[in-house]
């Protein structure tokens, strides 16, 4: 890691990452994000019964067992099932919701219908407590824009705390944070468009929002050292020794957090359930997005930032240069 | 600190965390056999997405537990395949055949063909034009609320689906309301007179401005409505008499009463608060909405009725609390293990630190009404977790880097929590800063996950710069064997 040094081949981060973007947004404004999670478009059956009779868990069970064997024998593959509650003409009800992503063509609605009605029917036990067993296919469009604006809310958030940063650590600092930020907001969310990663309709803008907080953690590691390292040097180093410095312990420090980081996400989307999986998972190109910014681009952009600011600092600097001398002519 | 002062503080702050635990964490059956004690946990509300009852509590009055509550809307005229089985089963055959030639089936539904015109078997244009403007009025209506994870959706083609991770059904029936704001007034809404709009030839806007739901300190929620200086004219024209006779100001949306305030005296204010015994957050919210998109005239002529609300107990699946829980459990466990390992009994410096730290955070999350527990706040709360574990470790390399030196261990604390302090308050500070202001812009579910993240980084920091150092003092104060207490090595010089 000690040989590798980012910050002499800025064209070509510049370039990898803007063809990128570049690619994410024009796949963002023409396909959008994959929301399969979503099931934007789903077909569901329903198996509604009166709960007022009984409502053991066994029969519960029985029941649940019939629709899979139904739907097992007609060739279909449930991709999620929901229990509810409700109160149907006064009387309480209980339902179990199939969901479907294929089509399911209107014969073999209705087959699966009489399946399991003649299933039912067979159970004397089940149709004796369950007298009022309902069945129903539905078709569900799921509307887009719902509660998912964006509103510059990283934006803003990031733009507050780099202002921090620029006090603390200098506008330099400040500057290369806040493009690497958003850097990683839209290389998240083009990386998210390019691979088609399966994804619920508002997580997107949560995933850009963790890799905008997380790039400034990293940036911040990059900071704090290049602070310690002004400080501890008796001269003034230049911006590619500083940067090159530093880099020789932040790029431990960077990994090691995102390290961590992907180890939470990737055992809390691999032990918990089907839907937080899909949720936490994806956060994972949340983490990669700072780790190359931070490691690759943010180096080798701050090498550049930081050589026109202290030849700012430089200039603006007066000098004393002795009294004028008087020449004789 | 001397070895009595130490021994105060540790007692009162074992005590203490000992104190939070229990109320954060235990729940228990009471010995009457009837009531249960609940924990902060257990009442914490839950996102929509999780669903688990956690703890002994099955039935929990109406607290909301997680999950969520879906209605279906159908146009009128529209009735589903369910409705119209079950009105055939008590007809007679007459009837049946009637009924029948009534109702055709489109899809899985069934249309009353007196009322819609149907041709081809799809009814025509306009019933599509005029419900996709309800789709898209629903759609408004229901993003306005501002709730986590509300999905609209079409049902069946021809009805809309809304899901809501809160249950109020009266709030459901108000936003089905379809047609023109007006206000009336007089004893009854249907001899009340409209006194807003006047005329045929002005808008309801030349009156109202618009509306909107306030919560009050005692929890009391209102609708706000903002009239203009004409508005509030002819409100007052309308109630001058009022003292005298006492009649109702009726809000009504279409031919369906939104609002309705009784009125004793001369209104003469530019707007107007009006709540009622029965309002919730969510129903004060819903009748402004409700009026608020009112204003912008009649959006669809169709007409809406609300089916069986259902309630969905987890839409992540069945115990995905339950598997939340588990992985943090894992997590937490890792961690202690990493910090008893390689720090040996200054592992309980951080965690008598940790479990301020979370217990803070439950509260935090069970008292703010905003906050729920869902996966965007877990993963909030773990992001700071790990914030404070690494910061933690930072003190103690430092301290460790001192004491390898030669220095005794008060002066390696001091020293080692000098050179990192500013460090991570900086740090500390950026994310607190990111995390509240994009709360402050953002709309949930990103708002909860912004201000959790916010309001964690500020405990993690108190936590490791003071919570940490007060803690270090205290439980080292015993030990003679300093440096195997906190498992620091010094370094070994060699002999000449």
């Amino acid at each position: 890691m000690n040989k590798f040094q980012p910050w002499k081949r800025l064209p070509i981060w510049l370039a990898v990452s803007a063809v990128v973007i570049i690619a994410g947004i024009i796949l963002m404004a023409l396909l959008g994000f994959n929301t399969v999670s979503d099931r934007p478009e789903n077909t569901q059956f329903e198996v509604k019964y009166n709960v007022v009779v009984e409502n053991s868990e066994e029969l519960q069970d029985k029941l649940e067992g019939y629709c899979e064997d139904v739907f097992e024998s007609n060739g279909l593959s449930v991709c999620d099932m929901k229990k509810a509650t409700g109160v149907s003409g006064g009387a309480d009800m209980a339902s179990f919701n199939y969901t479907f992503t294929e089509e399911i063509s209107a014969e073999k609605q209705e087959k699966v219908k009489t399946d399991l009605a003649a299933k039912i029917a067979a159970d004397t036990g089940l149709s004796a407590e369950h007298a009022e067993i309902y069945t129903a296919w539905h078709s569900e469009s799921l509307v887009s824009g719902t509660g998912h604006l964006w509103r510059g809310a990283i934006a803003v958030g990031v733009v507050v705390a780099l202002v921090y940063v620029g006090f603390r650590f200098g506008v330099g600092c400040a500057l290369t944070g806040l493009v690497l930020s958003v850097h990683d907001a839209l290389f998240t969310l083009a990386l998210l468009a390019i691979a088609r990663i399966p994804v619920y309709g508002a997580a997107p803008v949560w995933y850009a929002a963790f890799a905008a907080l997380l790039s400034l953690v990293f940036w911040l590691v990059h900071c704090i050292k290049l602070r310690s390292l002004k400080k501890e040097s008796q001269t003034p180093l230049d911006a590619e020794t500083s940067v090159a410095t530093v880099y020789q312990s932040a790029w431990k420090w960077t990994l090691v957090l995102a390290g961590i980081v992907v180890v939470v996400l990737a055992l809390t989307g691999g032990l918990a359930t089907a839907g937080v999986r899909a949720l936490a998972l994806p956060l994972l190109i949340g983490v990669v997005a700072p780790v190359y910014s931070s490691l690759i681009v943010g180096p080798a952009i701050h090498v550049h930032v930081k050589r026109a600011f202290d030849k700012l600092s430089r200039g603006n600097k007066f000098k004393y240069v002795g009294k004028e001398k008087k020449t004789d002519k | 600190m001397s070895k009595v002062k130490s021994a105060i503080c540790l007692t009162l702050m074992s005590l203490l965390i000992a104190a939070l635990c229990f109320i954060c964490f235990v729940s228990f059956d009471l010995p009457n056999g009837t009531d249960t004690y609940n924990s902060i946990l257990t009442m914490t509300e839950k996102d929509a997405d999780l669903g688990m009852r956690y703890g002994g509590a099955e039935d929990m009055s109406g607290r909301y537990l997680g999950g969520g509550y879906t209605a279906v809307y159908y146009p009128e005229g529209v009735i589903s395949a369910e409705e119209h089985d079950t009105s055939l089963l008590n007809m007679t055959d007459d009837e049946k055949a009637e009924y029948e030639e009534q109702y055709e089936k489109v899809g899985n539904l069934y249309f009353d063909t007196e009322k819609i015109k149907l041709k081809d078997g799809k009814p025509d244009e306009d019933f599509e034009t005029q419900f996709q403007s309800a789709v898209d009025l629903f759609t408004e209506r229901y993003t306005s609320l501002h709730l986590e994870d509300v999905r609209v959706s079409v049902f069946d083609g021809y009805a809309v689906r809304v899901f809501v991770p809160q249950s109020d059904t009266a709030a459901f029936t108000t936003l089905s309301y379809t047609g023109e704001f007006t206000v009336k007034y007089g004893s009854d809404s249907s001899s009340a007179t409209t006194i807003m709009p006047a005329r045929a030839t002005e808008t309801i806007k030349d009156y109202v401005k618009g509306a909107y739901s306030r919560a009050g300190a005692d929890g009391t929620s209102y609708v706000v409505i903002d009239f203009t200086k004409k508005g509030r004219e002819a409100l007052a024209k309308a109630t001058d008499g009022a003292a005298d006779a006492s009649a109702t100001a009726f809000f009504r949306v279409g031919e369906n009463d939104a609002l309705q305030l009784s009125v004793s005296e001369k209104i003469d204010q530019d707007s107007l608060y009006i709540s009622n015994s029965s309002f919730t957050d969510i129903s004060a919210k819903s009748s402004a909405v409700l009026i608020d998109t009112a204003l912008n005239g009649t959006r669809t002529e169709l007409s809406f009725t609300v089916g069986d609300t259902m309630n969905y107990h987890a839409m992540y699946g069945e115990n995905s609390l339950m598997w939340l829980y588990i992985v943090y459990g894992v997590l937490a466990l890792a961690m202690l293990v990493f910090f008893f390992v390689r720090y040996h009994l200054l592992g309980f410096v951080h965690l008598y630190t940790y479990l301020l730290f979370l217990c803070a955070t439950v509260l935090c999350v069970w008292a703010i009404p905003f906050l729920t527990l869902s996966v965007e706040t877990f993963v909030a709360f773990l992001f700071t977790s790990v914030l404070l574990s690494v910061s933690d470790v930072v003190t103690f390399e430092k301290a460790k880097e001192e004491y390898a030196t030669g220095k005794t261990m008060v002066s390696s604390v001091k020293t080692g929590y000098s050179k990192c302090f500013w460090n991570l308050f900086d740090l500390h500070i950026v994310v607190a800063l990111a995390g509240f202001f994009t709360f402050f812009v953002a709309l949930s579910p990103l708002s909860s996950f912004g201000f959790l993240v916010g309001l964690t980084a500020v405990f993690s920091g108190l936590g490791t710069l003071l919570v940490n150092r007060f803690n270090w003092a205290i439980l080292m104060a015993y030990t003679p064997k300093k440096g195997a207490f906190c498992n620091f090595k010094r370094e070994e010089t060699e002999d000449e």
